[in-house]
């Protein structure tokens, strides 16, 4: 049961503020937690904003209540309860409070956007919580009461005078369906499927991959007139572990049969997420990363001196598979994060391709890297300063790439039916295999 | 818009909105010329933010009589109330606008009237809305109608509570689910207004009735979210406990959550422990085994469970009612212990309808592993379960699924503490909490929590998944915590201690020091837990030795450094108390043990040494680092047991061992008045070592002794005295005249040796010793030598570090609030302990259905908004005042409800018959009440009806037992088709059929439409459709679709769904009423084990007007069967005959036809009515329209003709009867559509009880339908009794497993 909602700028500006139970507190849970925040970039030197609210442990406890708190985007999400209350709760609650706010105003929210449109935000609000149990959540039953703000909406709006509440309220929210929209109408219908599967890996500095993970998730984007039933087919369904699903899959089909039968909600949704089976084989990746980091001893007169060198480049040969391989293997969209140590003053770096964006402030050098062919590997370069001693620590460097039309784990769709409707859509999958948390160390 | 933020800094950005919304008042209509940017720019809505404006503009456009001025206004107070300004003033303005026809002015004005309306200056103005909002009480619009109740319950003004009550009971039985969802919402809101007892009784009443009655999932989650915050008396439950656990999945997952926390708290509550299961034993094993390598304190295995619940007897206390007593083997004991066998024989009390319950076989515990085996199984299995308890735990867990973390995480709270921990049910509890530990940081962090509580008592379900608990780059701090402590706790064999052992070797070379120092921890643990572990040819211990060595000598960190010191001197003390006192000789080739002994003493000298002089004995390398104090103390304590040590290691390692000593002890005394309290305690330790060992000079060791006896702080004192003490007694002290006189008569200590040496094994501890006695001990003893030395150098177990300490484990639950800020908040609630027995299963007996098709709001499914809902007569009075309520004396059932409304409210106080549930005694006064303001005909009819017959009247159905509850029923029902069919293969049928009543969406227009069709086409009275608490079967027989003989293997069975479950799966394949919808189920029966692929299922013909058929089944391999549903819509066909339907059947093998038939029993509707109407509907039907056939059945079996009639046939019935009647006759009504319209089929079956003579007399209006019907009838009735060779008896045996 949640008291109390706040949204903040990352500056610690109150935007919203909602009390949902009567409550004695007002304000001094959101002022306590931006203190929090405070303090803690103060114990914290060489951080920022947004690395220091990192480490804000998600709970707080100020006196009797408890704060609740969560990132998203640029904008913290504040609520407080007094009582005993799943907390898990509670966050998936200000996490779909965050992804409302997206689909209706766009990403990233930020605190301009909540701004301009604070009475929707407000009226969201009204209808999502009822005295601080979730009432209506799902995207397609709120925008029939709600119509979310379009460019064309507005300068309507203006012209017309209407204002986006719909004036007759429609009667489809309360449907046995509450995640699809009654009366959904398209001249074009079409379906499109994403495979998403994302590699988490932990490589060690002689590029052994010391833990890996895949994690899959499917994305769809549902333009289907109707009351579409669709089932969806894998190839080889083995492969799937462990998996969570849209309330609108039907559970028992899975459990008996292992297709995926939906009647979907009206746009853009995630149908389902997917652990893969623990293979036995460790999983190479299609990236490789080493680097390289010296810093002066005392010995050679370089103390106060250091060097820098990342090499990145594809792996011709991994555990991707390309269903149907067209042309040459590419890693798009690298970004090579390196957090160097403290004792680092200054660092100088170069690179042989992409741009490398160097921050001072928290020491993070972000290099990016459009697209890396087979042929040549990329490099970057550089020297650093360092004050006092050669560091001890040595940072893990994060990795972000992807590539597309390729899968790991080799899932792939072998049909998507749609019964209950007379037409033909149009039927898109594509799969994308890309990094999630992908550490390499250095040392 | 705010793709491109605007790049002005805030002044300018304001001063060009304010430009911007001249502009937009100035000239209304300015949209002329192209400029949509400004267009834009000054419909957002951020100059709310930056402007001021005047109070008195703000009014006036409150004012206006533009609605667009209104809500400009509107917003203005937002935007404030936003900023933090208090504009209460404007409330009065406010107020007039609630009545706006405009919906987004009356929603601004709704969130600015609930914020400002418990403001004191407000209170009387707020009560000028209310005429408007029981205006929206009344609207058309359910949306309308439900704001309206939300802001009225929301406002806090104490005068209106009464019509806030009349408006929420109202909306309580609204035709709407989403009306009736948020009046289950506003109990908790009208609840916090005031603590009034009965007001309080009346809400729980409301919630109740919801509960009970209602069958919206929507419904059901917001009344269990507010039964949550009015009561925590799980009784109240058992009434919807069944229809929660079947409806669960199809919940919103807010509501899941709230279900399975009280279901939870239930479970506990009424059922009986499921005992150990088998991941459990092992998991108990897996700690002891290494536990018991530290040698010391091994954990106590949790109290047994039957043993602590025995305390608690269960509350219920039934009137005894027919139950076998039975005596049943128990098994009290864990398989591995080495306790004798205290397996009993003791009774149980079985009751007569659980078949399954009887005991499996005494299984015999004295031998060995065989037995054990066996018990496994038996331990994993829920089958010993009482079946509502496996009904919870089965229709939760298909819930792992969710995609909500917090549903996961309460499933999985619910399997852990009221679950049978059987190894799948663990495993997937480990899976679903590492899937989603893997999500947003703040998730990540709850769910890391709870994984760090559950690793500690069930590892095995995390072992797999070792690898994903190592720290990534981006972990935040909070998460690398507890990261540490779960691997920590998985660290148990060769392997994985390995594998944490190379990690947290990288981890100590981290950014974060509080991180660095955990890891070191963690490493002293691992290494402590595993001290006599040989792997690999490597002592773990000695391997972690010379890592942490590395880092003493490598790191310029002071606090890490001393970490690692304090754990290196951990290290040491374990490995000592496990290798029996041995040092330094143990096997340690690379002396890695010396080489740390010698860098603490290096580093100890330099810290001692550290205020100005030079030592010139040492290499001053480390006086860089400052050591934290508790490391001093750790390197103190390790060169005093080192450098006393008999075996004179420690001259031989250091060549000058007296020079170090004589250093060390110089230093001690010349600095001991700065040093910390917890170098005092050790400096005195090692003194008083050194004097024990007595080959040292005596004077600096007594030096510091005295010292300690004079110091500020009371424990170094104590300790320093109490040492000093016993050296007295036992060796004496040469400088201290006053205390070595008193050594000499030995006595002014008063210490006896034992008690000496019972305070030295608790030495560690830092207490006080006893002071001493004022007296004289009458019988002075000495110490010996001996005795002191045992009690100053006696070994002591390094602290322990667990991960999550002992005594957390078991306070909170995890994943609760509690246990994540490690205090109790309010509200929390411990669960509460098994009860001793199972509660008896008829407590939670659905309430009856008379009750459900009687109550005024019937149609619970409708949603269709019914334009004039209200007439406003007595429905305001439904749940009655106590005066208002006249219930008819008549009725047996109304003596205890005549009882008023507000003894309802505090009946929990008193209640004149204990054996009733409280509950049923609510419940039964709303429906008193209901039945008699009730304004239909039909009501009042039923209310008769339950004064008149015992069977049907009885509202207690704790007491009675006449109908089977429906899953039983069910459960029953299809047991016997599994053993007709002789299908082996289980996957597919009780669950997929539970699973299906609630997966797929519920049919909400459809029973509906019916309804009205038969009201609108019926010639009798309305009936009720038949709900779904209805006792009659959900499927029909199986029959068969295909032979294997013919179809290459491929068997494929079909049976008929029924009522809902029909309607519900017609639905979900867009098929409109008259659609039947038939379950095929296809099965591998290949002799020769191949796989039979590319199953599809295709119609031939033209008489059905439309079919869904199967998607095609890829493979099937052998043994394996698959379900799929095929809906055929008649139309208007002729349905007085069978229809013969075509179908071919392609597989790759063959194609082969299968032709069906539907027979004229699975096309009828059920239908509801009562023996009046029956009979009078009988008389007007005769001659043709009338069958009467007989048949013979064995006079045992007439018990059983009832069920197979309601099996064999889609009946409904008459009375809502449930078997034979007294005179052995059943009566059942069904319709048919016919392309005439919907005709009624009216059966009567009459057996003789003592012959098994019967008679089938069918009525209707259709001749060929009635002899069809009759003719289909006795051969159901005579296959299931007769030919089915007692199926109906067998059935019972065969088990289900879902």
């Amino acid at each position: 049961m949640i008291t109390s909602l706040f949204i903040l700028s990352l500056g610690g500006e109150v935007l919203i503020e909602r009390h949902l139970r009567p409550s004695s507190s007002g304000r001094t849970a959101a002022d306590f937690f931006w203190a929090q925040c405070q303090s803690g970039s103060e114990n914290n030197v060489n951080s920022t904003s947004s690395e220091n609210y990192k480490n804000i442990p998600p709970i707080l406890q100020m006196g009797s209540t408890y704060i609740i708190s969560s990132f998203r985007d640029s904008l913290i999400f504040l609520c407080t309860t007094a009582t005993e209350h799943p907390p898990l709760l509670c966050i998936e609650f200000l996490h779909r409070l965050a992804s409302t706010f997206s689909d209706y105003f766009g990403t990233p929210v930020d605190d301009e956007l909540i701004k301009e449109n604070f009475s929707t935000v407000y009226m969201l609000l009204e209808e999502m919580n009822d005295y601080g149990n979730p009432l209506t959540t799902e995207p397609n039953a709120l925008q029939s009461m709600i119509i979310p703000p379009t460019v064309l909406g507005k300068i309507q709006q203006v012209i017309s005078g209407t204002n986006n509440v719909k004036e007759s309220l429609p009667d489809g929210t309360v449907s046995n369906m509450p995640w699809r929209r009654a009366g959904v109408k398209y001249a074009q219908n079409e379906i499109y499927v994403d495979l998403v599967e994302e590699i988490d890996a932990i490589v060690d500095v002689n590029g052994q991959v010391i833990s890996s993970d895949i994690n899959g998730s499917i994305q769809c984007q549902s333009k289907l007139s109707g009351v579409p039933d669709l089932t969806l087919t894998f190839r080889d369904p083995d492969v799937i572990d462990d998996c969570s699903f849209h309330p609108c899959i039907r559970y028992n089909r899975y459990d008996n049969e292992k297709v995926i039968s939906f009647v979907p909600p009206d746009g853009n949704f995630e149908l389902m997420r997917y652990r893969v089976k623990n293979m036995s084989r460790v999983i190479t990746p299609p990236i490789f990363c080493t680097p390289q980091l010296s810093f002066g001893g005392e010995g050679d007169g370089k103390r106060g001196e250091g060097r820098i060198s990342v090499l990145v480049g594809l792996k011709t040969v991994s555990s991707l598979i390309f269903p149907n391989q067209k042309g040459p293997m590419i890693l798009e969209d690298v970004v090579v994060t390196v957090t160097f140590p403290r004792v680092v003053r200054t660092a100088n770096l170069t690179a042989n391709a992409g741009s490398v964006l160097y921050d001072e402030a928290t020491k993070i050098a972000k290099w990016r890297i459009p697209k890396i062919g087979g042929q040549k590997n990329v490099q970057l370069t550089g020297s650093m300063v360092v004050k006092g001693h050669r560091p001890e620590e040595c940072p893990p460097i994060q990795l972000e790439w992807k590539i597309p039309m390729a899968s790991v784990s080799g899932l792939s769709v072998s049909g998507l039916s749609v019964v209950n409707e007379a037409y033909k859509p149009y039927k898109g999958v594509r799969t994308i295999t890309k990094s999630g948390k992908f550490t390499v160390r250095c040392s | 818009m705010s793709s491109t933020p605007s790049p002005l800094p805030n002044p300018l950005a304001s001063l060009a909105s304010t430009i911007q919304s001249t502009l937009n008042s100035s000239s209304p209509g300015g949209m002329t010329g192209g400029a949509t940017m400004s267009t834009m720019s000054w419909n957002g809505e951020a100059h709310y933010f930056e402007e001021s404006i005047t109070p008195t503009t703000v009014r006036t456009m409150l004012s206006s009589t533009h609605v667009e001025e209104k809500i400009k206004g509107s917003k203005w107070l937002l935007a404030m109330m936003s900023k933090g300004r208090d504009v209460h003033t404007f409330f009065p303005y406010c107020v007039k606008n609630v009545s706006s026809p405009s919906v987004l002015l009356k929603k601004l004005t709704y969130i600015y009237l609930i914020h400002y309306s418990s403001h004191p200056e407000n209170r009387s103005t707020s009560l000028l809305a209310i005429n408007s909002f029981q205006k929206d009480l009344m609207a058309t619009n359910q949306l309308i109608r439900a704001l309206a109740l939300r802001v009225l319950c929301s406002l806090k003004v104490h005068d209106i509570l009464q019509i806030q009550l009349l408006a929420l009971k109202k909306c309580a039985s609204d035709t709407s689910p989403y009306v009736r969802k948020c009046a289950a919402n506003a109990v908790p809101k009208l609840r916090h207004f005031s603590n009034d007892e009965n007001f309080v009784g009346t809400l729980l009443g409301i919630t109740i009735k919801l509960l009970n009655t209602d069958q919206s999932t929507m419904v059901l989650g917001s009344a269990v979210t507010a039964f949550i915050e009015l009561s925590q008396d799980y009784e109240l439950l058992h009434g919807s406990f069944r229809k929660l656990c079947e409806l669960l999945a199809d919940m919103d997952e807010w509501s899941q959550v709230s279900v399975l926390g009280v279901l939870a708290g239930y479970a506990r509550r009424f059922f009986k422990s499921p005992g150990k299961g088998r991941a459990e034993v092992i998991d108990d094993e897996k700690r002891r085994g290494r536990v018991s390598d530290m040698n010391f304190v091994p954990p106590t295995p949790t109290a047994n469970p039957n043993t602590t619940s025995s305390q608690n007897p269960s509350p219920i206390t039934l009137p005894p009612r027919e139950r076998k007593k039975i005596k049943r083997r128990v098994i009290r004991k864990a398989f591995y212990s080495d306790e004798s066998d205290e397996s009993s024989e003791e009774s149980v009390y079985v009751s007569s309808d659980d078949d399954h319950l009887q005991p499996q076989n005494p299984t015999n515990t004295t031998t060995g592993t065989k037995a054990t085996t066996s018990n496994y199984e038996t331990m994993d299995s829920d089958e010993h379960l009482c079946p509502d308890h496996r009904l919870l735990l089965r229709s939760s867990l298909p819930l792992l699924r969710s995609r909500n973390s917090g549903v996961v995480l309460a499933v999985c709270s619910l399997h852990y503490y009221c679950g049978v921990s059987s190894i799948p049910s663990r495993q997937a509890i480990g899976k679903a909490l590492v899937r989603i530990h893997r999500d947003r940081r703040e998730i990540s962090y709850v769910v890391l929590q709870a994984i760090r509580f559950l690793v500690v008592p069930a590892p095995s379900a995390f072992t797999p998944f070792l690898n994903e608990f190592f720290v990534k780059a981006d972990d935040p701090g909070f998460a690398r915590l507890a990261k540490l402590d779960i691997l920590t706790a998985l660290a148990l064999n060769h392997q994985s201690v390995d594998a944490v052992l190379r990690e947290l070797r990288t981890y100590i070379r981290h950014d974060d020091k509080i991180f660095v120092k955990a890891s070191i921890r963690a490493v002293g643990r691992v290494a402590g837990q595993f001290c006599r572990s040989v792997f690999n040819g490597e002592n773990v211990a000695i391997n972690c030795l010379s890592g942490l060595g590395v880092l003493v000598v490598a790191s310029r960190h002071g606090e890490v450094v001393g970490e690692a010191v304090c754990e290196c001197r951990r290290i040491l003390q374990a490995v000592k108390l496990g290798g029996g006192g041995e040092w330094f000789d143990h096997g340690d080739p690379e002396n890695v043990r010396t080489e740390i002994l010698r860098r603490m003493l290096l580093l100890l000298l330099s810290h001692l040494g550290d205020d100005g002089e030079d030592e010139d004995i040492l290499q001053n390398a480390y006086s860089e680092v400052e050591l934290p104090n508790s490391a001093v103390a750790s390197c103190l304590w390790v060169f005093g047991e080192w450098a006393t040590h008999p075996s004179g290691d420690f001259d031989t390692v250091t060549k000058n061992g007296d020079g170090y000593r004589e250093e060390v002890l110089r230093l001690l005394a010349k600095n001991f008045p700065s040093f910390d309290s917890e170098v005092k305690l050790q400096a005195i330790h090692v003194a008083s070592k050194f004097l024990l060992q007595g080959e040292t000079n005596k004077e600096l060791p007594e030096y510091v002794l005295n010292m300690g006896c004079l110091d500020v702080d009371h424990d170094v004192r104590d300790r320093a005295r109490f040492e000093s003490g016993i050296l007295r007694s036992s060796i004496g002290l040469t400088s201290d005249d006053a205390s070595s006189s008193s050594s000499t008569n030995g006595g002014d200590t008063g210490l006896t040796t034992a008690s000496l040496l019972n305070m030295g094994e608790d030495e560690s501890s830092e207490t006080t010793p006893p002071p001493a006695a004022p007296t004289p001990s009458p019988v002075p003893k000495s110490l010996s030598r001996e005795d002191a030395v045992s009690i100053i150098t006696s070994l002591k177990p390094p602290p322990m570090t667990a991960p999550v300490k002992p005594e957390d484990v078991n306070s909170f639950r995890f994943g609760t609030l509690s246990a994540l800020v490690g205090q109790k908040a309010d509200g929390y609630a411990d669960l509460p302990d098994w009860a001793a027995e199972d509660s008896p299963s008829e407590l939670r007996d659905p309430v009856k259905e008379d009750e459900i098709t009687s109550d005024p709001f019937g149609g619970v499914f409708g949603t269709v908004d019914n334009p004039a809902p209200y007439k406003d007569n007595g429905v305001g009075n439904t749940y009655g005042d106590s005066s208002s309520s006249n219930s008819d004396s008549d009725s047996d059932s109304s003596s205890s409800s005549s009882s008023n409304s507000s003894s309802s409210s505090s009946s929990s106080s008193d209640s004149e018959d204990d054996a009733k549930p409280k509950v049923q005694k609510l419940i039964d006064d709303e429906s008193e009440s209901e039945s008699s303001s009730g304004d239909d005909s039909d009501s009042s009819d039923s209310s008769d009806d339950e004064g008149g017959g015992d069977k049907t009247g009885s509202l207690l159905p704790g007491l009675t037992h006449d109908p089977p509850p429906t899953a039983d029923l069910l459960l029953a029902g299809f047991e016997k088709q599994a053993a007709v069919s002789n299908n082996t293969n289980n996957n597919n049928n009780l669950s997929s059929d539970f699973a299906d009543m609630v997966m797929a969406p519920v049919p909400v227009t459809i029973p509906q439409q019916q309804q009205q069709q038969q009201k609108q086409q019926n010639p009798f009275p309305p009936a009720a459709p038949v709900q779904n608490v209805s006792p009659l079967p959900t499927i029909s027989k199986i029959r068969e679709f295909l032979r294997p003989a013919i179809a290459g293997g491929l068997s494929i069975t079909h049976r008929f769904l029924r009522n809902l479950t029909n309607t519900t799966a017609a639905s979900a394949m867009g098929l409109s009423v008259n659609t039947q919808v038939l379950e095929l189920t296809f099965k591998n029966e290949r002799d020769d084990g191949g796989s039979i692929r590319r199953v599809r299922v295709l119609y031939r013909g033209s008489v059905l007007k439309k079919t869904v058929l199967p998607i095609e089944i890829p493979t099937i391999k052998p043994g394996e069967s698959a379900v799929a549903r095929l809906g055929l819509d008649f139309g208007t066909a002729n349905a007085a005959r069978d229809v013969v339907i075509k179908f071919d059947v392609k597989t790759d093998r063959g194609s082969y036809s299968a032709d069906f038939m539907v027979p004229l029993e699975e096309r009828l509707s059920p239908l509801t009515l009562n023996s009046k109407i029956f009979e009078k509907e009988c008389k007007t039907l005769g001659g043709f329209q009338k069958t009467k056939l007989g048949f013979d059945v064995r006079a045992g079996q007439v018990g059983g003709v009832w069920e197979q009639c309601v099996l064999c046939a889609n009946l409904g019935t008459v009375d809502g009867g449930s078997s034979l009647d007294s005179s052995g006759t059943a009566k059942f009504a069904s319709t048919m559509n016919s392309p005439g319209g919907i005709e009624r089929m009216l059966v009567s079956v009459t057996v003789n009880g003592n012959t098994g003579l019967g008679e089938i007399i069918v009525h209707s209006d259709n001749a060929i339908a009635c002899s069809s019907l009759a003719g289909g009838l006795k051969a159901g009735i005579l296959e299931g009794l007769v030919g089915g060779g007692g199926g109906g008896g067998g059935g019972g045996g065969a088990t289900v497993d879902l």
